[in-house]
């Protein structure tokens, strides 16, 4: 089996076919922290895509609540649960070693098995990845388990309530909304598992989509994403998955103007917790130095957002600023190592971080390139005993064409009415 | 196996008669062509539809399925030659029984050219099959009564015709009751997989029987047999190894190569596989018909269905027999 | 001792290599297989291509076909879910039908669950010689008839989900303006509108006409490839599907069936829906011979064949006679043991 390199792991993992890949990847940040899982972004989807009979369990974008929720239900639980059987099997441990000076490893070095490398052990190798097929009662909740925390630990005699349970660093009492849409992955485990080749991934912009006239239903895609994000539709007895709303993405939308366009569940997000980008890719697979991205900026240069379950090493290009009052235990299982550096970072942001930050939504054109003015100081402060200044800088992103199409101050304009008019409209 | 033996030492056949000699020659012609067969269109080309689709593996695969075709096509090509042969030595110098197999094989050669381009129907079929298991049968009774030292190597060249007389008689029985008019056909199914068993693992006792006749008649302290034996042993393993991490690879490519449908436990598989690597190139030295014979049989397979296989597997057990009588080579 | 009864071995064997070369350049085979052989018995009049427990399949006597697992190519399937299948086959002068049976408690013919997969049962035939039983190669293809247990089932109405869940609110989707009729009733059906069989709205029979020259390039044929006709009834836990095709139908990619040419190569598979069965998790045999009669099948009707084993017999005896017409010290054994021709 081919070799591929998976800079999320740090190291090469096999996978079923060689390496090639797009020009563009199609990646966004997810800012976990801001999230109030409103649901717009998964009605935003759900009216565009599939409001169709045969999809009404179908949501190709929901917002589930960690750490009991999940669509389909345990979804991560399950496979998690898998893979450890596997290593246990294995006798392997699945540990992350090291942080490396490697740019192309920024996570260190994943010494576990990945859901191919689990496949490939078992002799003879029965499937392409480790997986499972939910079934029908599985599917029917978008966010089972809605706000429902962990409990805590409530003193005796105190009726289970609890009244220190959400201090920091980590709340005792915890849960916070996981976002979640196709991942558009690199190694696709959909595309890996599908025997008809009826899966492919885009050169243009490696969007990951379901030939609907190739499909057989055979489901082994739905059984093979680790994400289950790829979903059978009864009605056509094909299965379907997310498709980056591709007519925005390539500036087929009547407002684009005829650049490429964020997804409608980016556009219509309220909470201004979504960046969706392009991220320009070098032809061996890594991400091209761009520093302007906004999204290369965020994940590779601040490493403020983190990859969704890197170890199932499909190399997902979803990335998720994570919530900096969850257990880190429970955070490094789900987002990496890298998680306690992306919390210090988010907590005390550098000057331009900050900056970037207030890019999201700020227009519905893909910003593939952002400029900094600088502004004066105007609020300072201590963060973990260390002196952090904040600065009035404007932000200023640019479309595909280099057009200005969102320009931000750090600090919100306020308006203060005179005193005769406190109250009134 | 022994496909290489050919240069290992020049039989001490020849001067005294021509005809032996293009008999022995195209035996050896014959073993490197189902030695090629096995290779080619019976494990790289059947290997082959792993490889990727596109080019250039595409038309690598195209070609490779080619040269499989021709291997093929070569092995019954070789095996009719040798047949006219074997009928030319017979006619001037055989016996009677000798001219009755020779004459059998004839129709069983013919009979699956025939089958290329006309339809089979059960009673041809049925003609076919016996005549196979009659040829194997009684030359493997020659081999049984006549065929030179060793003894074992002898009994396992017998067990080796046997199995290849069973293997159409489990075919046979349920033919046997189409023609009847049976309507179920169960119990015929179940006896006919029950004969094939037995064949496979008449097969198997063969080999293991012809590889121990090699190891016993061995001279001593010969150092190339230490080497050969090696070899054996390497076998060996690869197959324990191939049997116990891929048990079902294993079991289809024991299938599609050989025709051993997992009746016969792997281990035993890879003791027989073993004996027989080490013992043909030794049996060569004392009994080379003996061998050749033995190797072409064990590499033509059990119960595949080609036509040239067939007959290839049955010319085996005839030259084992032909050349023991002949010349049991001394030095 | 005569120069010309010496052949040179070795040019021999180099002719022999160029000639087995040229055959197969030229397709032109010289093996044939003589395994396991169907032999499809012959009707005069119409088929029971509709009636699968029709008493003319019981008639016929089928022939036991061991299936084993797919272990060649994930996904995979290492054990068998039947441990064979029971084929029957009848022709009259323009017609095939061939009757799959098999044991099988449960009758799934769902396919509108996620986890939820239907029966299924195919015969592959090949298409020329260079073919691979594993889905076939580029040097030679397949032709395989596939029946499904749900398409049979939606032959006559295609199940929807109110059959599975008939609490299912009848709500209206979303408006559409007025005089777009794009979408029907159900909406959006992306499959349909890409014109993917398996969503069609109506089916035309049970069983699709598909080719395949490899792995993941099984392919439909076009809707006026669809010549396949099917039957199915599953009664006391039997399965019994029949499969039936005009003999000669002219389309390139179907496989030829002609009565009184050579065997067709045949193999079948078997898919056991409530086992999750589907694609390559399925239960398969090895390659058969389909033998096609002319007439109802008896020892003269076979002539030709009859004739060349006949010529054989005369070619062997000729070259005999030939070979004991040289000297002693031609071809043969040795003096010195006439009877056998050893020497010691």
């Amino acid at each position: 089996m081919p070799e591929v390199r998976n800079w999320q792991l740090g190291r090469s993992m096999t996978y079923p076919y060689p390496e090639h890949h797009p020009d563009w990847q199609f990646a966004f940040v997810f800012n976990i922290n801001r999230c109030i899982a409103c649901q717009t972004c998964s009605m935003a989807c759900k009216s565009t895509w599939t409001f169709s009979k045969g999809q009404e369990a179908m949501w190709w974008n929901n917002v589930e609540t960690k750490p009991y929720g999940g669509y389909p239900n345990h979804w991560d639980a399950q496979l998690l649960g898998l893979l450890d059987a596997a290593h246990e099997a294995a006798g392997v441990e699945p540990a992350w070693v090291g942080e490396t000076a490697d740019p192309e490893a920024p996570y260190g070095s994943y010494e576990g098995m990945t859901i191919f490398e689990a496949a490939a052990r078992e002799q003879p190798q029965l499937q392409q990845a480790l997986g499972y097929l939910p079934a029908d009662d599985e599917w029917r909740a978008p966010n089972i388990f809605e706000d429902v925390t962990q409990a805590g630990r409530p003193a005796p005699g105190s009726l289970g309530l609890e009244s220190g349970g959400a201090e920091l660093p980590e709340h005792t009492a915890w849960f916070f909304y996981l976002q979640r849409l196709c991942n558009h992955c690199t190694y696709p485990a959909c595309l890996a598992a599908c025997p008809r080749k009826a899966i492919y991934k885009r050169p243009e912009d490696g969007v990951v989509l379901i030939d609907q006239s190739r499909c057989r239903g055979y489901r082994k895609c739905v059984e093979a994403c680790p994400y289950k994000k790829s979903m059978y539709r009864p009605t056509t007895r094909v299965s379907e998955k997310c498709v980056a709303c591709y007519p925005r993405l390539e500036g087929a939308d009547q407002a684009s103007d005829g650049v490429p366009m964020e997804t409608r569940c980016m556009a219509a997000c309220p909470g201004r917790i979504r960046l969706q980008g392009l991220v320009p890719v070098d032809p061996d697979g890594a991400w091209a130095d761009d520093p302007q991205n906004p999204i290369t900026f965020l994940v590779r240069h601040e490493q403020v957002a983190l990859p969704l379950y890197p170890q199932f090493g499909t190399e997902p290009n979803g990335f998720y600023i994570p919530p900096r009052w969850a257990p880190r235990p429970y955070l490094r299982q789900m987002f990496g190592p890298g998680v306690d550096r992306a919390i210090e970072r988010y907590r005390a942001p550098s000057r331009e971080l900050l900056a970037v930050l207030q890019l999201f939504r700020a227009s519905q054109k893909v910003i593939f390139r952002f400029e900094i003015e600088e502004g004066p100081k105007v609020f300072e402060t201590e963060i973990d005993g260390k002196p952090w200044a904040m600065y009035d800088d404007t932000v200023i992103g640019f479309d595909k064409k280099g057009r200005e199409v969102a320009r931000l101050n750090v600090e919100e304009p306020v308006h203060e009415r005179p005193a005769p008019h406190p109250n009134s409209i | 196996m022994v496909a290489g033996t050919g240069a290992l030492v020049r039989s001490q056949l020849g001067a005294s008669g021509v005809g032996r000699e293009t008999v022995d020659r195209l035996a050896r012609w014959l073993l490197a062509a189902v030695a090629v067969d096995l290779i080619f269109t019976r494990f790289v080309v059947r290997l082959a539809i792993f490889i990727p689709k596109g080019e250039p593996w595409a038309t690598a695969g195209a070609v490779l399925g080619r040269v499989g075709a021709a291997t093929d096509a070569l092995v019954a090509i070789v095996g009719l030659l040798l047949l006219g042969a074997l009928l030319v030595r017979a006619g001037r110098l055989g016996r009677g029984a000798d001219r009755a197999i020779l004459v059998a094989l004839s129709v069983v050669a013919a009979g699956g050219l025939a089958l290329v381009y006309l339809p089979p129907s059960p009673a041809i079929s049925i003609v076919l099959d016996l005549l196979v298991a009659a040829v194997a049968l009684a030359a493997g009774i020659r081999v049984g009564r006549e065929g030179g030292t060793p003894v074992v190597a002898r009994i396992g060249l017998v067990s080796l015709a046997l199995a290849l007389a069973l293997a159409p008689l489990g075919r046979l029985v349920d033919l046997a009751g189409l023609l009847a008019g049976a309507t179920d056909g169960r119990s015929e199914a179940a006896a006919g997989l029950a004969i094939g068993a037995l064949g496979q693992l008449a097969f198997v006792l063969g080999a293991a029987f012809v590889g121990l006749g090699g190891v016993v008649s061995r001279r001593p302290f010969d150092r190339s047999s230490h080497r050969i034996a090696v070899l054996g042993l390497v076998a060996a393993l690869v197959v324990l190894s191939a049997g116990a991490r891929a048990p079902a690879m294993w079991g289809a490519l024991a299938i599609w190569s050989v025709g051993l449908g997992g009746t016969v436990p792997t281990a035993a598989v890879a003791l027989a596989l073993g004996l027989a690597v080490a013992g043909l190139p030794m049996l060569y030295r004392r009994a080379p018909a003996l061998a050749i014979g033995a190797s072409i049989v064990l590499l033509s397979g059990y119960g595949l269905a080609a036509s040239g296989l067939v007959l290839a597997g049955l010319l085996g057990v005839v030259l084992a027999r032909s050349d023991a009588l002949a010349d049991p080579v001394t030095r | 001792m005569r120069d010309w009864i010496r052949p040179d071995v070795r040019s021999l064997g180099l002719a022999a290599v160029g000639l087995a070369a040229l055959l197969s350049l030229a397709g032109v085979p010289v093996t044939s297989a003589q395994g396991t052989t169907l032999f499809p018995a012959r009707v005069d009049g119409s088929l029971p291509v509709d009636a699968p427990f029709d008493p003319a399949w019981d008639r016929v006597r089928p022939v036991d076909v061991a299936l084993s697992g797919q272990p060649i190519v994930p996904p995979m399937r290492l054990e068998p879910a039947f441990p064979s299948v029971r084929v029957r086959s009848l022709v009259n002068g323009d017609r095939i039908a061939v009757l799959l049976e098999w044991t099988d408690p449960t009758r799934d013919e769902s396919v509108l669950g996620v986890d939820v997969f239907a029966d299924a049962a195919a015969m592959q035939l090949a298409l020329g010689s260079g073919t691979s039983i594993c889905m076939g190669q580029r040097a030679g293809g397949l032709n395989i008839w596939h029946w499904k247990a749900d398409w049979a089932a939606d032959l006559a109405v295609r199940q929807d989900l109110e059959d599975v869940h008939p609490g299912l609110p009848a709500d209206v989707h979303f408006p559409t303006p007025e005089g777009d009729d794009s979408f029907g009733p159900d909406g959006f059906l992306a499959g349909q509108a890409a014109g993917n069989p398996r969503s069609a709205a109506s089916l035309v029979s049970s069983v699709e006409d598909l080719n395949a020259v490899g792995f993941g390039t099984l392919t439909t044929q076009p809707p006026e490839g669809q010549n396949v006709h099917g039957a199915s009834e599953h009664r006391d836990g039997v399965w019994r599907v029949v499969m039936s095709r005009a003999l000669s139908d002219g389309d390139p990619n179907d496989a030829v069936l002609r009565p009184s040419g050579p065997a067709a190569v045949v193999a079948f598979a078997v898919w056991d829906g409530s086992r999750g069965d589907r694609d390559g998790q399925k239960s398969v045999s090895a390659w058969l011979a389909l033998a096609l009669p002319q007439q109802p099948i008896g020892l003269l009707d076979a002539w030709p064949v009859l004739l060349l084993l006949l010529v054989g017999l005369g070619l062997s005896g000729l070259v005999l006679y030939y070979g004991a017409r040289q000297p002693a010290v031609g071809l043969g054994w040795p003096h010195g043991r006439p009877d056998g021709g050893a020497t010691g």
